[in-house]
């Protein structure tokens, strides 16, 4: 970083910093145990200076780099809601008029869904899954099941009764909000 | 299910138009075509496990052409050429596509009247013959395989 280094010779340079961070840390920051031991005043002195010219110098990358991480995450949260709503926009296209749940669950799209998993933040694809399930009810059943390995659903329930027993189950485990009464 | 508007229907079925068709429910995937045609419109029949889902006990567990019909046969259906609603008798029509002839893609149901068929998870509709909805393109399902009809009681 040869710009930072710059700026920190500058600074050395000047040695208008150091000294203002001396008068300014003394003022603030009363160090008692340092007071009583002046003759290692001046060693000191450097050593933390040196120490806060290295941390600046290193400060803008740092910034760069938490920022980076923020644009990773985020970036990787709306890639997988995106790659989500495309997905099941699809899936619901080519399987809406067929009659075998066997071959819908078959379908490219739906186990592209179920692979978001590996990619997906902890819960997020439930909730994307039970959001999905609650605006539209759907087959969305046997990919719960795969990636929350938990099954609500009683044997003998009809297809309302699973749609309801996943959406209470999601409630339950704080994924969906709950209803207010 | 989201119940889609004929636009999107004849994209779908592009032999369907506003005259010989109409939408007879909303869009639901409780049941398909095949529990529809059975008068049963709370199960989606297939051999699968789960409570949501139906198939006759003493059949067979897959959805063949032969093992199709013969939930029809065992219900008192015979098989017929004729391709129209016929007043008084209750009709079945079992699609197969063609590029896989074994297995049923659709069953649609006349009740001596006009025919009826639930397309998949989406709506039910009344549908003036067996032929807008054969074919290859988009969703069609192929061609109708097999007829039966049964006496209305």
């Amino acid at each position: 970083m040869p710009l930072l280094t710059i700026e920190c010779e500058k600074e050395q340079r000047s040695g208008s910093y150091a000294a203002s961070w001396r008068s300014t840390k003394k003022k603030k920051h009363p160090d008692f145990t340092w007071e009583k031991r002046r003759d290692a005043q001046v060693h000191k002195a450097d050593c933390a200076s040196w120490s806060h010219i290295v941390k600046q110098q290193y400060a803008p990358a740092r910034r760069s780099l938490r920022v980076y991480r923020w644009y990773r995450r985020s970036d990787a949260r709306d890639t997988v809601e995106n790659l989500f709503r495309m997905y099941v926009g699809q899936w619901k296209r080519d399987t809406q008029h067929w009659s075998s749940v066997t071959k819908m669950l078959a379908h490219r799209s739906y186990l592209d869904i179920v692979g978001l998993s590996k990619v997906a933040k902890p819960k997020q694809l439930e909730r994307l899954l039970l959001e999905e399930m609650q605006a539209e009810p759907d087959y969305w059943f046997d990919a719960l099941e795969v990636i929350t390995r938990a099954n609500p659903v009683q044997d003998r329930a009809d297809f309302d009764q699973a749609v309801s027993a996943w959406i209470q189950w999601g409630r339950d485990n704080g994924i969906l909000a709950r209803e207010n009464h | 299910m989201r119940t889609i508007s004929s636009q999107e229907l004849q994209q779908s079925f592009p032999k369907l138009t506003d005259n010989n068709h109409k939408r007879a429910s909303k869009a639901t995937a409780r049941y398909n075509c095949l529990a529809f045609a059975c008068g049963d419109e709370r199960k989606w029949w297939e051999p699968r496990p789960g409570g949501r889902f139906h198939w006759p006990p003493s059949v067979r567990p897959n959805t063949s052409l032969a093992t199709v019909a013969g939930i029809f046969i065992a219900d008192g259906y015979r098989e017929t050429n004729d391709r129209d609603a016929e007043s008084g008798y209750l009709k079945v029509a079992i699609y197969v596509e063609l590029d896989d002839i074994d297995t049923y893609s659709h069953v649609a149901l006349s009740d001596g009247i006009t025919w009826k068929s639930k397309l998949g998870k989406g709506q039910d509709i009344e549908h003036d013959s067996l032929d807008l909805l054969e074919g290859e393109t988009s969703d069609e399902y192929g061609i109708v395989a097999m007829i039966l009809r049964k006496a209305i009681q």
